[in-house]
């Protein structure tokens, strides 16, 4: 008599591992949300998001013919990117759109393969030694930028290769889901930040390149979610 | 039968005449609008002119205090002394792009801020 409870079980094993497949971006998304709202754990991820939005500011700068003068970032979450020369549409427009790219370039690159969720960290890592050693002059933006360190050295030293991966899917998604959020902060009518200098270049109203930037963020969000993963 | 309202120029100067001729009616109404207009346009360009006046009065004097004591204050000092511990001095800032941060941090004004940036060559992105 054939046994069927075994077909039974292997059949249940691979609808499970199906739907682990299947629903692994949301369920690493949902985890990031809650690690989001965890006070103390939540901050570096915050200062992360901070950091990439400077950089790419900086970076536009320096890829548009200015340069660098000096990157601050503050504990509440806030930085400032004073730059020399360059194009003042691309550099203002590159904050939040920078940090929605690093966001899914560090997911994405984590999800293709493991040794390149390794070599990535450690461009990552470069990139952090290069900022403080070129860039940061005042002490609360050093050990803030030496808490990102510690934070991206600490994954790459003590995680297994596949725990890596993961974290760094997770690290990429905490950065993307700040990013999506962090526009939103513009629309205090204020009429200060990176909103409200494309407004006053373009004559293109704030609330235009804030829903830019929120639709972009949503946009790079559901490309991440068609990902497939690597085992 | 006349209009009491004074605080409308333009339709008591409509009114009142109810004596004269069309054509005088007209000629007094015109005059009332320019002058209105007038006087308008000139409390309007009065306002402007001595908002201008006053942002640039203010970010003058900033740069002016930034280049007298550029580093006399206890803040400036601070600064100065971590970024020569941190970088031995050899890769300091320039005094121009210290001067233009603290300048920067200094006010609140986005016009202000405005001026500080243009005078010193230097764009501040959030």
């Amino acid at each position: 008599m054939p046994d069927f409870s075994k077909n039974t079980s292997s059949s249940s094993d691979s609808k499970k591992l199906s739907f682990n497949q299947r629903y692994q971006f949301w369920l690493l998304f949902i985890f990031a949300i809650i690690v989001l709202q965890i006070p103390i754990i939540s901050i570096p991820f915050k200062w992360l998001e901070s950091y990439f939005h400077e950089i790419s500011h900086g970076l536009t700068a320096v890829f548009t013919g200015g340069s660098i003068v000096r990157i601050q970032l503050f504990p509440n979450g806030a930085g400032l990117c004073t730059t020399r020369g360059g194009s003042s549409f691309l550099i203002s427009l590159m904050g939040y759109g920078g940090a929605i790219i690093w966001g899914g370039l560090l997911f994405s690159l984590a999800s293709v393969h493991r040794n390149i969720a390794r070599v990535f960290s450690i461009v990552l890592l470069c990139l952090l030694t290069t900022s403080i050693l070129l860039w940061v002059r005042d002490l609360l933006t050093l050990f803030i930028v030496l808490v990102l360190v510690l934070l991206v050295a600490a994954q790459l030293r003590f995680s297994s290769h596949k725990a890596l991966q993961k974290l760094l899917q997770v690290t990429g998604l905490l950065v993307l889901i700040n990013s999506l959020m962090s526009p939103l902060y513009l629309l205090d009518g204020q009429a200060k930040g990176d909103g409200a200098a494309l407004a006053n270049i373009t004559l293109i109203p704030e609330i235009v390149w804030v829903t830019l930037w929120f639709v972009s963020a949503l946009f790079m969000t559901y490309r991440l979610s068609k990902t497939k993963f690597a085992r | 039968m006349q209009v009491t309202n004074t605080t409308n120029l333009a339709a008591t100067s409509v009114a009142a005449p109810s004596n004269t001729s069309p054509v005088q009616a007209q000629e007094q109404r015109t005059r009332a609008l320019a002058r209105e207009e007038n006087q308008e346009q000139k409390s309007q360009s009065d306002a402007k002119s001595q908002q201008r006046f006053d942002v640039n009065e203010q970010a003058i004097a900033l740069i002016e205090r930034e280049q007298l004591q550029p580093y006399n204050n206890g803040s400036h000092q601070q600064q100065n002394k971590n970024s020569s511990d941190f970088n031995g001095g050899y890769d300091a800032p320039s005094n121009q792009n210290q001067s233009a941060v603290a300048a920067y941090q200094s006010v609140d004004s986005i016009a202000q801020r405005d001026n500080i940036q243009q005078v010193f060559g230097v764009d501040l992105f959030a």
